[in-house]
């Protein structure tokens, strides 16, 4: 994250006290998201600690009674997809997305050994390979709606988007990760 | 529901985002549809798995995260705010020069916009007076009246 920095206002015990908090609670889910985002450790260090300096920063936006994890994640998604258009033309992710509605009701059922295979040798670095082939948005939104049970509302609300648009990506990322998960149980 | 849902329904119903009154008839369905039961099992395994995958790859926060958050703080902490930097452009020893600068440039501006507006002589009124000077018999009929004699506005009658 080499984005240049605004100086700040002088601190506050407040403020200092609420980072402080925030980052004993909310440490470890941020960096695990940050983690699963960018797939490289590098990368999601800094990636936390950009987001906890915003945090810092705008400690005063956060409304309470709202969930703090879900506005740590919207920074995380926010400053991410900021550092991936950043280092558009050395570094492009693939972004093979739009909002048409697909149509699986038809498709042959898959088998389901892969995925009792996964759950019964917890394959993870499976599942992280074929997460990997998924572009960022579906993996933003997968993560978000399986792993972290967001709502379809919150997950808009995090990433940005329509309800339709994460219903829509839901539905593909699954799809394209069964594919996949398929796809390395028959080459393994 | 008398057809039977499709993929995309399965994973809304997983979720628990359909309607109400859909969630009710797809479960119903899913109680008499072996096919259909199978294949939402299999949307539940893989939600299964991605749990999985979730508990084995959570992280500790790395313990320098934590350290260079609070070095990147302090050193931004270091530098000037922007209200230091406006207070800093608003001391007087900037402030009033730049003030001067401004209220000339001003006054500069305003005296040339009134140039524009101020009125020229023809230069057909110097040479009508240049001959009605310089004629042999002045007042006579047909020579012309030299025109300073007059105001501005019989100048104009005489002519």
């Amino acid at each position: 994250m080499a984005a240049p920095r605004k100086p700040f206002d002088p601190p506050s015990p407040e403020q200092t006290a609420f980072l402080e908090r925030a980052i004993n609670d909310y440490g470890r889910a941020a960096y695990t998201y940050a983690l699963r985002l960018t797939r490289n450790e590098a990368d999601a260090r800094d990636l936390t600690q950009e987001a906890f300096i915003r945090v810092y920063r705008a400690w005063r936006s956060f409304q309470p009674g709202t969930s703090f994890l879900s506005w740590i994640y919207r920074i995380v998604t926010n400053l991410h997809r900021d550092e991936l258009r950043r280092r558009k033309g050395r570094y492009q992710e693939e972004i093979p997305e739009d909002n048409a509605p697909q149509q699986f009701g038809q498709m042959r059922p898959l088998a389901t050994e892969p995925i009792e295979e996964l759950v019964e040798r917890q394959l993870s670095e499976r599942m992280s390979k074929a997460l990997a082939g998924l572009s960022l948005e579906q993996r933003q939104v997968l993560i978000l709606a399986d792993v972290e049970d967001y709502s379809y509302q919150e997950i808009a609300d995090i990433v940005g988007c329509s309800i339709g648009t994460v219903r829509s990506r839901l539905h593909r990322a699954r799809h394209q990760l069964r594919r996949l998960v398929e796809s390395q149980a028959k080459s393994s | 529901m008398t057809s039977h849902p499709s993929q995309e329904q399965f994973i809304d119903y997983l979720h628990g985002e359909l309607a109400p009154g859909e969630d009710a008839a797809l479960a119903l369905h899913l109680e008499g549809c072996t096919s259909c039961r199978e294949s939402y099992q299999d949307e539940v395994r893989l939600s299964e798995a991605l749990g999985s995958y979730a508990r084995a790859s959570e992280r500790e926060l790395p313990p320098g995260v934590r350290a260079s958050i609070w070095s990147a703080i302090e050193s931004a902490q270091r530098e000037p705010s922007w209200t230091q930097r406006l207070a800093g452009w608003l001391r007087p020893a900037v402030a009033i020069p730049v003030a001067a600068a401004l209220v000339i440039a001003a006054f500069a501006g305003y005296g040339s916009t009134l140039h524009h507006g101020s009125p020229t002589i023809d230069a057909a009124y110097y040479l009508d007076d240049h001959a009605a000077l310089t004629s042999a018999v002045p007042f006579n009929e047909g020579t012309i009246v030299p025109t300073a004699l007059f105001t501005t506005e019989n100048a104009d009658g005489a002519q």
